[in-house]
């Protein structure tokens, strides 16, 4: 089974770099040639969805804008059943329709499986390099979720 | 505002990348009143690079854009050559060409298939639902949604094997490249380019038998009112004709005679740039020409760049496919420059048309694969960078100090320089469908199209495609209660 382990957000726009951080907090831990393939991206929803093709299995993490609380959202995107797919993270919308897109497109190779962390954020903050002090923690948290749910093969909120 | 003026807004506009927003004001007859394109975010970037390494810039100023980080990578790229006084040697040059190209094809594509095109692909009175890719894979067949994800797949792995990653290229180095290609990743970059000349091709097959047949798009493009004789601004090589990497700024006025042709230096003497208190985006003009408000013609600075400005600008277009359907272009306007803002479609997949075979041809071109990569840097200093992304004219400026640091920055996307223009064509086309107060989805949607001409590129920082993002219409009346709301 292929993996890839995502993180979605921009690195240089405050704390909607969360999930760009946790991901390279997964990468600095599995390594390069881990068990799962790492990536960043600040790219659109498209593009995003694009470079999942291929893969069995697909973990996004990302900062949630909408979502309530301080819990991290855990949300599964099953292509093959994406028309009944809703979720509360912030870019959810954006992610579906971009892989429903692909569906219309008779894309080969979607995921079976894409699995969204979300940990919430009030909002994207102005220009900054740095996540704000509790999204460094929300990061880890972040991280921590996605080696349990992909990289030891269980689910990986309780633990996160 | 007047008591008898009523305020339509619609906020945000769909399928486009980032945030924007539509005024318009009836008067009392429920006709249009004015209209004006608002960019309400704040942004402040260029204060955030300020004290950073020079040579950091291309991967921080390619995080503007969730939608087109190589154009900023290689336009941060080029600026920091003129400030180091370096520019790359022939090897580099070629792997940025080709890499550049690749985005450029790539883009359009995305235009064509899932931003603009369905408007005319799958008409503009169509229910809101059906006006995106689902509705073209309806009109033209399944088997071209395979082709198009395979070759939009085609334009991110140029972009990968040239620029190091398949997201934000890291490649781009002062003086030249950090990486060059090997013989096995240039022979899959030549046929990729085969294929992509070949699905260019036939999107504008399908472009002339669905929108050249269809008669609300000949309607627009051949309406005088929805024209816009501006000026127009792009880049081109030594020998007149398009190039989207590097060349020399032309302008050129209404009638088509030549305004200014100057080097990437001399592009900020050209514009004065504007602000106004309903947004926060500057709106740039030529100086020289002056600002007369928001119109077209030859005593209005107001200019345009841009797929359509390009071929306006160019005295050919530099491929030998393209070139044949460039002129075909001019034939069916009779001749240019082609002011109708209609036209942009045209243009753009005669300019993906271009990419795909300049791609095929850098791809076989000698000095890729020998040659240095990088250029000895000279003392830093002051620069400026010009490349055509996708959308228009990309300027950035630096200044840097003796240690390398940024002291000043200046970026002028395209979608600015475009912003006086897109107001104006939204106001034409608001003008000509909005009768009676009649605002429903039909003719918003009529709106839309006018501004999604452009391919405007909002985003700057973020990662929404916002294909289903909601768009509320407030009609208000003279008292400012809204009176009636449509969302979608």
């Amino acid at each position: 089974m292929t993996a890839l382990i995502i993180g979605w957000g921009n690195p240089i726009a405050g704390d909607d770099g969360l999930g760009w951080k946790a991901a390279e907090l997964v990468r600095e831990h599995v390594g390069r040639a881990g068990p799962a393939e790492v990536v960043t991206t600040a790219h659109g929803a498209l593009r995003v969805a694009e470079r999942m093709l291929g893969y069995d299995r697909v973990v996004v993490l990302d900062a949630a804008v909408d979502a309530e609380g301080s819990e991290i959202v855990r949300t599964v995107i099953r292509p093959r059943e994406i028309e009944a797919t809703e979720g509360p993270i912030g870019h959810d919308g954006s992610l579906i329709d971009a892989v429903r897109a692909l569906r219309r497109l008779r894309a080969d190779g979607l995921p079976e499986e894409i699995v969204l962390y979300g940990a919430p954020i009030a909002a994207p903050r102005d220009w900054d390099d740095r996540p704000s002090a509790s999204m460094e923690e929300a990061a880890a948290r972040l991280a921590r979720a996605a080696l349990a749910e992909l990289v030891f093969g269980r689910e990986g909120i309780a633990d996160a | 505002m007047s008591e008898t003026v009523r305020h339509v807004s619609i906020d945000p506009i769909t399928r486009l990348e980032g945030h924007g927003r539509i005024e318009l004001f009836l008067d009392e007859n429920g006709g249009l009143a004015d209209a004006f394109f608002q960019i309400p975010e704040l942004r402040g970037f260029e204060r955030f690079c300020l004290g950073r390494q020079g040579e950091d810039m291309p991967q921080i100023t390619e995080r503007i854009c969730g939608v087109c980080p190589e154009a900023h990578h290689f336009a941060s790229t080029k600026t920091l050559d003129a400030c180091y006084g370096a520019p790359p040697p022939p090897r580099a040059k070629a792997l940025r060409e080709l890499l550049y190209n690749g985005y450029i094809f790539s883009d359009h594509l995305l235009h064509f298939y899932y931003l603009g095109g369905p408007d005319f692909l799958v008409g503009p009175y169509a229910p809101p639902q059906e006006r995106n890719i689902f509705g073209v894979i309806g009109k033209v067949g399944l088997e071209l949604g395979k082709e198009v994800i395979k070759h939009r797949g085609y334009g991110q792995r140029i972009i990968e094997l040239v620029g190091g990653r398949p997201i934000h290229p890291v490649s781009g180095l002062p003086g030249g490249q950090s990486k060059g290609i090997t013989e096995e990743e240039r022979a899959e970059i030549e046929s990729m380019a085969a294929s992509a000349v070949e699905f260019a091709q036939a999107t504008i097959g399908i472009f002339k038998e669905k929108l050249l047949e269809d008669a609300t798009f000949v309607r627009f493009v051949s309406e005088e009112s929805l024209a816009l004789p501006t000026y127009y601004m792009g880049l081109v090589d030594g020998e007149g004709a398009v190039n989207f990497y590097d060349g020399k700024v032309r302008v050129v006025g209404p009638d088509g005679a030549e305004y200014a042709q100057v080097a990437a230096e001399g592009v900020l003497e050209l514009i004065e740039e504007r602000t106004e208190p309903w947004t926060y985006v500057k709106i740039p003009y030529l100086k020289d020409v002056g600002w007369s408000g928001f119109a077209a013609g030859p005593d209005s600075g107001v200019y345009r760049v841009g797929p359509l400005a390009r071929l306006n600008v160019c005295k050919a277009v530099g491929t030998p496919r393209a070139q044949t359907e460039y002129e075909a272009f001019l034939d069916y306007f009779g001749g240019g420059p082609v002011h109708a803002t209609f036209a942009y479609h045209w243009a753009r997949l005669i300019e993906m048309l271009s990419a795909a075979e300049r791609t095929a041809a850098l791809a076989a071109d000698p000095n890729l694969m020998d040659g240095s990569l990088r250029a000895p840097l000279g003392e830093p200093g002051e620069g400026v960078g010009v490349i055509e992304a996708a959308r228009g004219t990309l300027i950035h400026h630096y200044r840097l100090n003796d240690r390398g640091l940024i002291d000043a920055v200046n970026l002028i996307v395209a979608t600015t320089h475009n912003v006086a223009a897109i107001s104006l064509s939204i106001k034409e086309m608001a003008r000509a469908v909005v009768q009676d107060g009649n605002v429903d989805q039909g003719i918003l949607n009529l709106v839309e199209m006018s501004f999604r001409n452009y391919d405007p590129c909002l985003a700057c920082a973020t990662h929404a495609l916002p294909g289903q993002m909601p768009l509320i219409v407030d009609v208000r009346d003279a008292d400012g209660t809204v009176r009636r709301r449509i969302e979608r």
